[in-house]
Order: C-alpha cells, then structure tokens, then sequence
C-alpha cells in the first residue's frame, strides 16, 4: 500500500511507526488462545449440562450467548497468524483456535480468514470490502438486519473474488465446513429442538450481532478509505474487555500483527505518530493506561 | 467432484431457506405444540408445525432474507 507521507516529520516517518509497533507484535496471545478454546469448552459442556437436566435452559443459554460473543477475536487473531507468528511448524495452532473458537458462532474459518484479508486490503471501499454492508449500516437495527440472514451474502462476495486462487481454494474448503455446520444443527434439531434453539441458534445469532457492532461497524462507521483514515479510536465507559476491545481496533488496522492484548501498550507507544498522521479519535488516546486490560484516562 | 460442489451449492443457495424452515422451525415449532394439552396423536396436528416451518422458508426463499 503506498502512503502518503509527504507533510509528516521525518521523526514520525512509517519506518519508525512500523519498528514500534514491531515490539508489540512478538508475544505469543495465551490469553487469547485460552479464551478460544475456553469459551468452546464451556459451550460444548452447557450440551451436556442441559440435556442431562444439570442447569436449566436459561442458565444454558446465557452461558452460551457470553461463549458466542467471545468467540470470534480469538479465530480472528489465528486469521492474522498471530499464534503462529510466521513460524510455520506452528501454523497448526492458528488452525486449530481459528476453527475450535468459531464452532459456537457456526463461521467456516477458512472463509472467515479470506474475506477478512478482503476487508483490511479495501476497507470501507463500497465495491469491494467484504463488510461493507454493515460499515454502511446508519443504526443498529441495520447492523442487526444485515447480520441476520447470517452467511447469506458470502456468495456474492465469492463472485467478487473469484478470478482470486487462493480465495478461491480457501473458500472450497470453508464451503465444505459450512455444510458440515449446517448438517449438524439441523441434525441436533430434530432430537433437541429448545436445546439447539437456546444454545446455538440464539447465542450465535446474538454474538454474531455483538461483534459486527462493536467490531465491524462503529470503528468504522461513516470513515472515509486511506490507511490512516478508515478506522477510529473511541471511548465508553465500558471497560475495554467487555466492549471487545474495539476501541483499539484501528491499531489493528494500522498493524494487524500486534496482538491482541498488547494493543492497549501500542496505542500509547504509537500515540505521537497516530496524531502527526491524523488518525481520527487520536487525540482522546490516554498518555498511559491504568491497567493492562483497561483503558482509562491519566 | 467439483460438478458435485457446484450442484450441492447451487442447491443451498436456491433451497437451503426452505429446507432450514422446514426442519429447523419445523422442529422447534413441534416441540412448542407439545406443550399444548390439547394436542394429540393427531397426525393433521402433528403435520402443522412442519407446514408452518415450511411456509416461513418458502416466504424466506421469495423474499429473500428471513427479517
């Protein structure tokens, strides 16, 4: 991607941007993978509980909504490589959490990962980013509407890239998982109906709206397209893990290897070079954090 | 194998809101009869549940999206 760095320092330069952020992007995510393949423990065992009569329905498919709506960002890191971290003897683990963590909220991996480098490499673009539906969305009820018909507009998204062979190979793959998942749930309906209703269909329903909210479509709600411009840092008085931590997600964005749990110290680390670019929200960056896992101001 | 792909994706994709209403609303709507103790080992009854799971996928199907 070319920049445009014509009015920024020589201090401020993309070089020294990407040495910082490089720091931060060599930690192995543990908490990440725990979360991962945490939440999908929990979620098969809610089966075991509630069809057994050990917990009622409702405390089953509260459980399972919390699994759905941490499910996604641990895959979402195994997307990135950020398990592996370029080491391909490891390659398997990025595998493994991207396909295990993704089962409560019925994505196919394979196609999760493909279109999710279509968003990073044409975000906020109308013909080609793969979330431009839900970026476009003017309320929640939009987002909700879009996210409703679940991996409906995939399809399209397939005739859009495919004269791409890798996404083409990806996508073949993550097909086949999908029918799989389909196969499934509709399999465990007809012996379980309320069980597969309240543990899987709603909670995943609920966790896939969640994140296309808090993940797809407010930080980048109403942004232009420009490596530095398309994503946004926000605040709310929620603490940065049960809003998904997507205040930080331009950080993401700017530098996709970071991981996960080190954004907070990156942001602060990058703070003089995300103002000089002009990164919208830049500015409400605190000085420092208070907590590692918490953003609040100095 | 690729001729089988295509065929089995063409299907879901032209059918799949159909056969999910069918079977997946079908189920649930059938479990929820069950509950109402006027029912019985009706078979008209018991087809109910199905048909209206499938008239919400062919509705799906027409319109396109569910909501």
């Amino acid at each position: 991607m070319r920049i445009d760095s014509s009015n920024i320092p020589d201090k401020f330069s993309f070089e020294k941007e990407k040495a910082i952020a490089r720091t931060f992007a060599q930690r192995f995510q543990w908490e990440m993978m725990v979360i991962g393949i945490g939440q999908a423990i929990v979620w098969f065992s809610m089966w075991f509980l509630v069809i057994n009569n050990y917990i009622s329905i409702w405390v089953g498919f509260f459980v399972a909504t919390i699994c759905a709506c941490l499910s996604y960002l641990p895959s979402h890191e195994a997307q990135h490589g950020n398990y592996s971290r370029g080491n391909r003897k490891k390659k398997w683990l990025d595998a493994l959490i991207g396909n295990i963590s993704l089962i409560t909220l019925m994505y196919p991996y394979p196609i999760m990962q493909v279109t999710h480098m279509k968003h990073h490499a044409y975000t906020n673009d109308p013909e080609k980013d793969v979330d431009y539906d839900i970026v476009s969305s003017k309320n929640a009820w939009e987002v909700f509407l879009a996210t409703a018909d679940g991996t409906d507009k995939y399809q399209g998204i397939y005739e859009l890239y495919k004269d791409d062979q890798n996404f083409v190979d990806k996508f073949s793959q993550g097909l086949l998982i999908s029918w799989v998942q389909r196969l499934v749930q509709l399999t465990l309906v007809v012996f379980f109906p309320l069980e597969t209703l309240f543990l899987w269909f709603l909670p995943r329903k609920i966790g896939t709206f969640y994140t296309a909210l808090y993940f797809s479509w407010y930080p980048h709600k109403g942004l232009a397209i420009g490596r530095y411009k398309d994503s946004k840092f926000w605040v709310n008085f929620l603490p940065r893990y049960l809003t998904h931590s997507m205040q930080l997600h331009f950080v993401h964005h700017l530098h996709p290897n970071i991981g996960h749990w080190s954004e907070p110290e990156a942001i602060i680390a990058l703070k003089p070079f995300l103002l000089a670019r002009g990164v919208p929200g830049a500015e409400h960056i605190p000085d420092k954090i208070n907590y590692r896992p918490l953003i609040g101001k100095a | 194998m690729q001729f089988l792909l295509e065929s089995v994706s063409t299907h879901i994709q032209d059918w799949g809101k159909v056969w999910f209403g069918l079977i997946f609303w079908g189920s649930i709507f059938n479990e929820i009869l069950l509950y109402n103790p006027f029912q019985a080992f009706n078979i008209a009854i018991n087809l109910f549940p199905y048909l209206l799971g499938l008239c919400f996928g062919l509705i799906a199907k027409l319109r396109g999206r569910w909501i």
